[in-house]
């Protein structure tokens, strides 16, 4: 099977363009894989060593020699050469973000084209979207970025779409129907060895360590987090919170901690760029709490990571979080402070329920979301698309 | 957990098409009593026939661009689909051509076996 991949690739500062990086060699063992991007001498060396690498020009003639084209879409402006040619030559979508409202804000409104942000608003709610776009082109109101998900030229487009999550699949299937493939695909992790740093903190060893990881955003409810923590440790002493990863300046923890007096219990790592050193600070915690609420359909790489660490996981029970295997996560009620507490005051009395959710957290990695069997499940569903086909 | 939910709005065209007579006002009595007099006569025979001849123009206009946006709209569907139809011959044609080379390749056999043979 000879597949065009069109994706952000490293050394481009995206997620998704380090999924590529981490997937492609994978994949290359089941298919035919030639890289488009619009500067094939700007991306990462070791993958123009290893793959085929051509400029999107080219593919308008190319095309002929490929299955089908491959593309990684994402709700940010690294997306916006790829976008322009899923318009014009579709294929298979690897949908990574439900919403993509800020990249389609982004690419037509924010640089002055309004007239493209109205054609998108009315393609995917017609006249009223339409209004809306001139509503807010007039500032009488914002991009909804966080309602409207945007989505429909693409879905409509696609001849296959790969997503993240049976949510999102669901949410997928409500637009496109049932004729048309839609796959949830598990996010691809390999655990890593990682080293305690609990001696550089200096806190002792019998602590019970609780932690958030990723970047500290209003929805991440870390002051909720952090509110429960304080409470309990009216009731037990030994805790202590580590918040791993930077913080958005709107969510101000520093005026929280010191209102909360935890400012001893409490560190802060800010930004951690190196992935080795966000796996020591993981595998420092013994419980991780990964709240997130509202959800827009989105897999949380730190959680994954947490998981990989063997951290049994605190997360709300919606979207892609209420998927997680209850062996391996606590599922909260979304925003339940008092289910919080409680499930954090079992994990810090019980040791023994740590260690299980732990391992069952490991083996969830290890079952389901190895490289390996992520670029299986791909050429199983590239595939299927293919085999659909009518003649 | 379901899809969000559809967006409603008032099409800003719709609330502003309408033209509509505005009082006169005055602070002083006698000069409101007399701009209303005047008010009352102008309004009756040459205000109010201009603004219906205004508003039947914003309404038409208004209809007409709600059209074209429909029409917009549609066709940008249609084109959509079309683009999507359009990839899937292309995916079609190349997987037929899979099967023409491997015909191809088939026959040469064949015929070099009846060759040989």
């Amino acid at each position: 099977m000879r597949i065009a991949y069109f994706s952000p690739m490293p050394p481009a500062r995206s997620g998704i363009a380090d999924y590529s990086r981490d997937l492609l060699p994978h994949l290359a063992q089941r298919m035919s894989l030639t890289l488009y991007t619009a500067v094939p001498e700007q991306i990462d060396e070791t993958l123009r060593q290893q793959f085929a690498v051509r400029p999107l020009a080219a593919y308008a003639q190319e095309r002929w020699q490929v299955d089908l084209p491959l593309y990684q879409m994402g709700n940010s402006a690294h997306h916006a050469d790829l976008y322009a040619m899923m318009r014009r030559y579709p294929g298979v979508v690897v949908l990574h973000d439900y919403f993509l409202h800020h990249f389609i804000a982004h690419s037509t409104a924010g640089q002055g084209r309004y007239d493209g942000y109205t054609r998108e608003m009315g393609y995917a709610h017609g006249p009223a979207g339409i209004a809306l776009a001139w509503a807010i082109r007039a500032g009488q109101t914002q991009h909804p970025l966080a309602s409207l998900p945007l989505n429909q030229r693409v879905l409509d487009l696609s001849l296959g779409v790969m997503v993240h999550s049976r949510t999102a699949a669901a949410w997928v299937r409500e637009v496109v129907g049932n004729g048309r493939f839609v796959q949830p695909i598990a996010q691809p992790i390999r655990p890593m060895p990682g080293q305690s740093r609990r001696a550089e903190l200096g806190w002792p060893d019998e602590a019970v360590i609780f932690a958030c990881a990723g970047e500290v955003t209003p929805p991440k409810q870390v002051d909720r987090a952090l509110r429960a923590f304080s409470r309990l440790r009216q009731e037990i002493d030994n805790l202590y919170f580590l918040i791993i990863g930077g913080e958005s300046p709107e969510v101000g923890l520093d005026g929280l901690i010191a209102d909360l007096g935890i400012g001893d219990r409490v560190w802060r790592t800010g930004f951690v760029p190196d992935l080795a050193d966000f796996n020591d600070w993981l595998h420092t915690a013994d419980v991780v709490i990964n709240l997130r609420a509202p959800t827009l359909g989105e897999t949380s790489a730190a959680a994954l990571r947490a998981m990989a660490a063997a951290c049994p996981l605190l997360v709300y029970d919606h979207g892609w979080y209420g998927e997680l295997p209850e062996t391996a996560v606590t599922l909260l009620p979304p925003l339940d402070d008092e289910a919080l507490l409680a499930a954090m005051r079992h994990l810090a009395q019980s040791p023994a329920a740590r260690q299980a959710m732990g391992q069952a957290a490991l083996g969830f990695i290890t079952g389901q979301c190895q490289p390996e069997q992520v670029a299986g499940a791909y050429h199983a569903f590239l595939q299927d698309v293919l085999r659909a086909l009518p003649f | 957990m379901s899809q969000p939910q559809e967006l409603q709005i008032t099409d800003p065209l719709e609330a502003k098409w309408q033209v509509t007579e505005r009082p006169f006002t005055s602070t002083r009595p006698f000069i409101a009593r007399l701009r209303q007099m005047w008010n009352d006569v102008a309004t009756t025979w040459y205000v109010r026939p201009l603004l219906q001849q205004q508003n039947d123009l914003n309404r038409l206009l208004v209809d007409r661009l709600q059209d074209h946006e429909a029409r917009l709209i549609a066709q940008d569907h249609e084109q959509t689909d079309r683009t999507h139809d359009l990839a899937e011959l292309t995916a079609q044609v190349v997987q037929l051509n899979h099967l023409l080379a491997s015909i191809d390749r088939r026959l040469a056999n064949l015929e070099t076996r009846l060759t040989d043979g």
